[in-house]
C-alpha cells in the first residue's frame, strides 16, 4: 500500500491550472527558497501549528504529550525542539488551537476524496493539480494517484520545482500527466544554490527534456480533441503567467497523441 | 434555441433611464409606507351579518360572501402603471382577513400605525370600525375559534399556541398554490362561466347527492368569477371618468387604453399581449379578494404569455422594449400588497413579502427547451427591478437548457446579489414524478412561495400546512419528554433517561419516538383545521383555475384537484443532525463523554469553563452536517429519509399524502432565539441555520458543503428545499459568472434541488445593520424569499451577517470578522 504525507488538500482551487480543481499540497521539499508561499510544507515530517490567540489554557495537551514539548502558562507553549508532530494533542484540543501539519494518507484514500469533486472538475474543465512542498519528492505515489485518476478521466496537472530523477520521473508520472507548471526558482547557477540551497543543473537538465517530450506530443495532438470527457465545460486553457518565481510553465499533453 | 429571437439576450440596451416609467414606479414603491385595507374584512362582515344564507353550501356561501366584496371593491388607479386593478384600496395595502389572524391586530390598533419596526398605517376611523364593528363579530368564527370548537383544547392545539413546537399554519392561511390561467386566456371568464353552467345543469339533472353537491360547486364558480367580471367592469369604468377629467393627453390615452382592455378581458378571450397580462392581473386580484396574500404565485409566465407575445410581436403590434415596460409593470402590481404582521409576528415573519413566486425556463411538458424570449425579458425586468416581490425563480435542465441561459441567470443573480433563486429541473421532476404525478405534469411544475412545488394549476399542495421544529423533538429526546423551555410538564412521551442508553442506534430510537409523537400532533391538528375550511373557506374562485375541479364538480378543499397533498416544513435540521452526530461520536464511538456529563452541561448551557471547554470540543471536533464525514451524512440522510417515510404515510383531509420540506422563512431565527443549548455546542438562544443550509461555520469547504446536501435531495424531499449560499463578491465579472455557472451545475449533476445566494460581504451587511439609511434598497435572500435587509428584525440581520461567506476565488469560508466600534 502506497502512502504519501500530504500537507493540505485545497478544493475548489481557481489557481493552479484550468478549471475548479483540488490541489493536493505534498509535504516535503529539497528547496529552501525564502519566497516560499508555503513554508509549513517544507519539512518532510508532520508538525504541529500552534495559534495563540484560539488557545484557552485547558491544560489537555500538555497533558496528554508524550514528549513534554507543551508547558502551559495561561495559554499553552510549544517547545519544537521536543515535539515530533505525532498530534495526539491536536487531535484532542477542543479550541482547534494545536493543529497537525501532516498527514498520512493511503493513495486508495486520497483518490477517493479527489473524486469527490469530479462533477465541479467536469463541469469547468477542472481536475486536480499535485502541488507542495515538491511532489516529486514522493514520486512513486505520484505516479501511482495520476495514474488512478487519469482511469477515470480526470484531468492532471503538477507544480513542480523541477528536481527530481528524470528516469524515475519517466516512469512514474509523465504519461499520466496532462499539465506541468514548472517553476524555475532562479537562471543563475550560483544565485539558485545560495538562495534555495539546491544545485539548478538537473533542474534546467530536466526542463530541457520535458520541453522536447512536450514539443513531440504536441505535434502529435489533434485539434479540438483535448476537451475533458464527460461535461459540457469549456476546454482547459492554457495558463497564463504565474507568479513572480515562475520562470516557466509548460503546456504538456499526452493523452490523446 | 428555437424560441430564442433576441440578438442580446442581456438585453443591456434597456435600462431603468430608458424606461423612465418603470423608474418612477420602482421609486414609488420604495417610498410608499405600508397601509391596512380593511375593504375586504368591511364588506365581507356585512355581507355575512345581513345576507349570508346557512343553509346554502359552504361553496355556494363562499362565492357569494367574495361576490359581494368585489362588487363592492374601489377601483382605483393609484400611479401611471399600465396595468389596471388592485389587491386593495391603498397604494401598498396590508388587506385583513378576519378568517384568520386579523383579530391579533386588536390590542395594537392604536401603535400599528407608530410602531418601531415596520409600521403599518391604518386611519382611526378604520381602527374604530374594526374595533367596533367588524373585530366584535369574528371573536368565534375564525378558523382558530372553529377548530378549539371542533376539537377543544386538545393537547395539539395547546403544543401549537405555545408556538415553539409547530405552526399550524392553517389557521392563517392556505392559499400557497399556482393557478393557471391558460383556460382564462383562452376561453374568457364567460367562457369558463358557460362551462361551469353547463356543467351544473347536467348535474341537477342527476338528481342524486353528489350531483346536488357538484351543481352547487358549478354555481358557486360561476357567482365567483362573476364578481371578477363585475370588478372589470367597475376599473372600465373609473378609467374612463379619470380619462374625462385628465388634462394630459397621453395620460389620458393610457386610461382610455385600460378602459377599453377592461371592457374586455378577463370576460373575453385575450387578443393581445397586454390583454393577456392585464387579464392574468386582474384575475390575481380576483383570487385575493377569496385567498390571503400569501404565496400565492402565478407560476410560469413566460410559457403561459408566450404565444401571446409572439403573435403580437410578429403582427408588429408590440416592440421588446413594450414588452419589459409591460412585465414591470406587472411586477409592481404584484408587489402592490403586503400581509398585515402584528408586532408579536416580527419576530417569525419579519419583512416577508406576501411571495408571489413566479418560475421561468426549464424543459416543457414533453421534456423540450422552454426558454424563450420573454424569459430573457423578465430576467431583465428582475434584473432591472431588483424589488422584493415576486418571488422569481429559474428553472434550468442541465441536459436540455443552453450553458447560455444558466450563464445568464448566474449574471442576474450577481448583478442584483440575490435573485432569482435557481432549481434544478433533473432534481425536482423526479421528486414530483416519485409522488405519482405524471412525467409531463411533473415537468410543467412551478414554485410555490418560497421553493415548495407544484404542477402548474394541477396540484394543491397547501405546502405551508405545517412548519415543525426539530429541535423540540430532539430536546424531548435528551429530558424523557421535556422541553427546558416549557420547565416540568411532560410533554412528549417519557422516553428513557438517556444516560441509561447503551448504543447510538437506541438513542435514534428515542429520538424518533419523539419525533414521531409531535407530528401526529400536528398532523391531528391539521387535519381538524382542514375540516374547519372545508366548512367555512372553500375557493370556488380558485379552483376555477385548476385542472381537476371542473371536472370533478369538487372545489381544491374537498379534494377537487387533479393532486392533492399537504407540505410540512422543518426548522432546524442542520442543527439537529449536528446534535446527533456530536452524541454519537463524543458519546458512544470516542465514549469522551458520558451521556450524564453532556446533558448536565447542555442544561448548564455549558458554563464554567469546563463547559467551554466541552462546548469548543462538540463544536469543533464533532462531525459536522456539510462536511463528508461519514456519521453526518448518515445521520442526515437518515433524518430525510425518515421524514419521508413518516410523512407520506398519512393521508390528509383530501385524500392526499403529506409531503415533507425545508425551508424556515425567519423562523430559524426566532426559534433558535428561544432554544436552548444543544449538544453540538450551540449555547442557548443562538439562531439555527436556515432551511436545508449548514450551521454557520461548519462547512469550511464549499464543494463538501455542495455535495452533502445535494445528496439528500430527489425524491425524499418533495417538497423542496431553501440553501443559502453566501459568496464574497469579486472584482472579474466574467470570470465569477463563469465559476458560478460552472458550480450550480456541478451541484445540480449531484442531485441538489434549489439554491439562492447572497453575494455580500460580512462587513457589507455589518456596515448595513449598523447604519440602514445607507442601504435603504439592500435586498437579501432569507430563506426562500427575499427582504429588505432593514425591515429584518434584528435577530435575523444576525443570521445573515453570520452565515457563512464562501471566497469563488478558493472555495473556502472566510471566518466571520467581529463587529468593530460596537453599537
Amino acid at each position: 500500500m502506497k502512502e504519501a504525507l500530504i500537507g493540505d488538500i485545497g478544493r475548489y482551487a481557481a489557481h493552479d491550472g484550468p478549471g475548479i480543481r483540488t490541489v493536493v499540497f505534498f509535504k516535503g521539499c529539497p528547496l529552501c527558497c525564502p519566497w516560499c508561499h508555503n513554508p509549513e510544507f517544507i519539512a518532510g515530517r508532520p508538525e504541529i501549528a500552534f495559534y495563540p490567540e484560539r488557545c484557552i489554557g485547558c491544560g489537555d495537551c500538555r497533558d496528554l504529550c508524550p514528549e513534554t514539548a507543551l508547558t502551559v502558562d495561561r495559554i499553552a507553549r510549544l517547545d519544537r525542539s521536543r515535539c515530533t508532530g505525532c498530534g495526539l494533542c491536536a487531535a484532542q484540543c477542543p479550541a482547534r488551537a494545536l493543529e497537525q501539519v501532516g498527514k498520512i494518507f493511503a493513495v486508495e484514500e486520497l483518490d477517493a476524496l479527489l473524486r469527490r469533486d469530479i462533477l465541479f472538475y467536469e463541469t469547468s474543465g477542472g481536475g486536480v493539480t499535485l502541488s507542495g512542498g515538491e511532489p516529486t519528492a514522493q514520486l512513486a505515489f505520484c505516479g501511482e494517484l495520476l495514474q488512478r485518476l487519469h482511469r477515470q478521466g480526470i484531468h492532471t496537472a503538477m507544480e513542480t520545482n523541477g528536481l527530481f530523477v528524470w528516469d524515475d520521473f519517466r516512469a512514474a508520472c509523465l504519461d499520466h500527466l496532462d499539465l506541468i507548471l514548472f517553476d524555475v526558482k532562479i537562471a543563475d547557477p550560483d544565485t539558485h544554490r545560495r538562495i534555495t540551497g539546491v544545485d539548478n543543473t538537473l533542474i534546467f537538465a530536466n526542463l530541457a527534456r520535458l520541453a522536447a517530450a512536450a514539443l513531440s506530443s504536441l505535434r502529435a495532438l489533434q485539434g479540438g480533441k483535448n476537451r475533458p470527457p464527460g461535461g459540457r465545460g469549456s476546454a482547459p486553457k492554457a495558463p497564463g503567467p504565474g507568479g513572480a518565481a515562475r520562470l516557466a510553465a509548460i503546456f504538456y499533453r499526452h493523452r490523446y497523441g | 434555441m428555437t424560441n430564442i429571437t433576441l440578438h442580446d439576450m442581456t438585453l443591456k440596451d434597456f435600462t431603468l433611464e430608458s424606461l423612465p416609467r418603470l423608474t418612477e414606479l420602482r421609486r414609488l414603491s420604495f417610498a410608499r409606507q405600508p397601509e391596512i385595507c380593511i375593504e375586504r374584512a368591511r364588506y365581507i362582515t356585512e355581507y355575512l351579518r345581513h345576507h349570508d344564507d346557512p343553509a346554502d353550501a359552504p361553496e355556494v356561501r363562499q362565492a357569494r360572501k367574495v361576490n359581494y366584496f368585489l362588487q363592492r371593491k374601489k377601483p382605483v388607479f393609484h400611479d401611471r402603471n399600465l396595468l389596471a386593478g388592485s389587491t386593495t384600496s391603498k397604494a401598498l395595502g396590508a388587506p385583513l382577513f378576519p378568517e384568520f389572524f386579523a383579530l391579533t391586530l386588536w390590542p395594537e390598533l392604536e401603535t400599528v400605525s407608530s410602531r418601531a419596526k415596520n409600521p403599518q398605517k391604518l386611519t382611526p376611523e378604520e381602527a374604530r370600525e374594526l374595533n367596533l364593528e367588524i373585530f366584535p363579530f369574528w371573536m368565534d368564527k375564525n378558523v382558530l375559534e372553529l377548530t378549539r370548537k371542533r376539537i377543544g383544547n386538545a393537547r395539539c392545539l395547546k403544543l401549537f399556541e405555545s408556538l415553539v413546537f409547530f405552526i399550524a399554519a392553517k389557521a392563517g392561511c392556505i392559499s400557497h398554490a399556482v393557478p393557471t390561467y391558460a383556460s382564462m386566456l383562452e376561453h374568457g371568464l364567460s367562457g369558463l362561466i358557460s362551462m361551469a353552467a353547463e356543467r351544473e345543469a347536467a348535474a341537477v339533472a342527476h338528481a342524486s347527492d353528489e350531483g346536488n353537491r357538484q351543481a352547487d360547486f358549478y354555481r358557486a364558480v360561476q357567482i365567483s368569477l362573476q364578481g371578477i367580471m363585475e370588478y372589470a367592469e367597475h376599473l372600465a369604468a373609473e378609467a374612463e371618468r379619470l380619462a374625462a377629467a385628465e388634462h394630459d393627453p397621453a395620460a389620458r390615452r393610457e386610461l382610455l387604453d385600460m378602459a377599453g382592455i377592461c371592457r374586455r378581458v378577463p370576460a373575453r378571450p385575450a387578443a393581445t399581449f397586454r390583454e393577456a397580462v392585464n387579464a392574468i392581473w386582474i384575475c390575481q386580484v380576483g383570487i385575493h379578494a377569496e385567498n390571503i396574500n400569501m404565496a400565492m404565485s402565478p407560476g410560469r409566465l413566460d410559457q403561459l404569455l408566450y404565444p401571446y407575445y409572439k403573435r403580437d410581436m410578429e403582427a408588429g403590434r408590440l416592440d421588446i422594449g413594450g414588452a419589459v415596460e409591460l412585465i414591470g409593470c406587472l411586477w409592481l402590481k404584484i408587489a402592490d400588497n403586503v400581509t398585515m404582521v402584528p408586532e408579536a409576528s416580527e419576530e417569525m415573519f419579519g419583512g416577508a413579502g406576501t411571495v408571489p413566486a413566479i418560475t421561468l425556463g426549464g424543459v416543457d411538458a414533453d421534456g423540450r427547451d422552454a426558454v424563450n424570449d420573454l424569459t430573457y425579458i423578465m430576467l431583465r425586468v428582475t434584473e432591472l427591478l431588483r424589488i422584493r416581490d415576486p418571488n422569481v425563480n429559474a428553472r434550468y435542465d442541465y441536459e436540455i437548457n443552453s450553458p447560455e441561459y444558466c450563464r445568464r441567470v448566474s449574471e442576474v443573480i450577481l448583478s442584483t446579489r440575490a435573485v432569482p433563486a435557481f432549481f434544478n429541473d433533473k432534481a425536482n421532476i423526479m421528486a414530483l414524478t416519485g409522488q405519482g404525478e405524471s412525467l409531463a405534469h411533473a415537468r410543467d411544475y412551478a414554485v410555490i412561495g418560497c421553493v415548495e412545488l407544484a404542477s402548474s394549476g394541477r396540484d394543491y399542495p397547501a405546502s405551508s400546512s405545517i412548519m415543525l421544529n426539530l429541535a423540540a423533538p430532539l430536546e424531548m429526546a435528551l429530558f424523557q419528554g421535556k422541553r427546558p423551555i416549557t420547565g416540568e410538564e411532560q410533554i412528549g412521551p417519557a422516553t428513557p433517561d438517556p444516560a441509561t442508553l447503551q448504543s447510538f442506534e437506541q438513542f435514534w430510537e428515542v429520538f424518533k419516538t419523539q419525533l414521531d409523537w409531535l407530528i401526529e400532533q400536528a398532523i391531528e391538528l391539521n387535519e381538524a383545521m382542514g375540516a374547519v375550511h372545508q366548512q367555512m373557506m372553500p375557493s370556488p374562485l380558485l379552483s376555477a383555475f385548476f385542472t381537476g375541479p371542473m371536472d370533478k364538480g369538487r372545489d381544491l378543499i374537498r379534494g377537487g384537484s387533479l393532486y392533492n397533498s399537504s407540505g410540512a416544513t422543518h426548522i432546524a435540521f442542520a442543527d439537529v443532525v449536528d446534535a446527533l452526530n456530536a452524541i454519537e461520536q463524543t458519546v458512544f464511538i470516542d465514549k469522551k463523554y458520558g451521556f450524564a456529563e453532556l446533558l448536565q452541561m447542555v442544561k448548564s448551557n455549558f458554563a464554567g469553563p469546563a463547559g467551554e471547554k466541552m462546548r469548543l470540543f462538540l463544536q469543533n471536533r464533532a462531525p459536522k452536517y456539510g462536511t463528508e464525514h461519514p456519521i453526518a451524512r448518515k445521520n442526515a440522510r437518515n433524518i430525510v429519509r425518515h421524514l419521508f417515510d413518516l410523512y407520506q404515510s398519512h393521508t390528509n383531509y383530501r385524500g392526499g399524502p403529506y409531503r415533507p420540506a425545508y425551508w424556515t422563512m425567519t423562523n430559524h431565527a426566532g426559534l433558535g432565539g428561544i432554544t436552548g443549548a444543544l449538544p453540538h455546542g450551540r449555547k442557548a438562544g443562538e439562531l439555527f441555520a436556515s432551511g436545508i443550509t449548514p450551521v454557520s461555520g461548519a462547512a469550511p469547504e464549499l464543494t463538501a458543503c455542495l455535495n452533502a446536501v445535494a445528496e439528500l435531495g430527489g425524491e425524499c424531499v418533495p417538497g423542496c428545499w431553501a440553501l443559502n449560499i453566501k459568496y464574497s463578491p469579486e472584482n472579474d465579472m466574467a470570470q465569477m459568472t463563469d465559476r458560478f455557472a460552472q458550480t450550480i451545475e456541478a451541484y445540480f449533476r449531484a442531485g441538489g434541488q434549489q439554491v439562492q445566494f447572497n453575494i455580500m460581504t460580512y462587513e457589507m451587511l455589518q456596515d448595513a445593520k449598523k447604519y440602514p439609511d445607507k442601504y435603504p434598497e439592500l435586498m437579501v435572500r432569507v430563506s426562500g424569499y427575499s427582504a429588505y435587509f432593514k425591515d429584518l428584525n434584528e435577530l435575523m440581520k444576525e443570521e445573515l451577517i453570520t452565515r457563512t461567506m464562501y471566497d469563488l476565488a478558493n472555495g473556502r469560508a472566510v471566518a466571520c470578522p467581529a463587529e468593530k466600534g460596537g453599537e
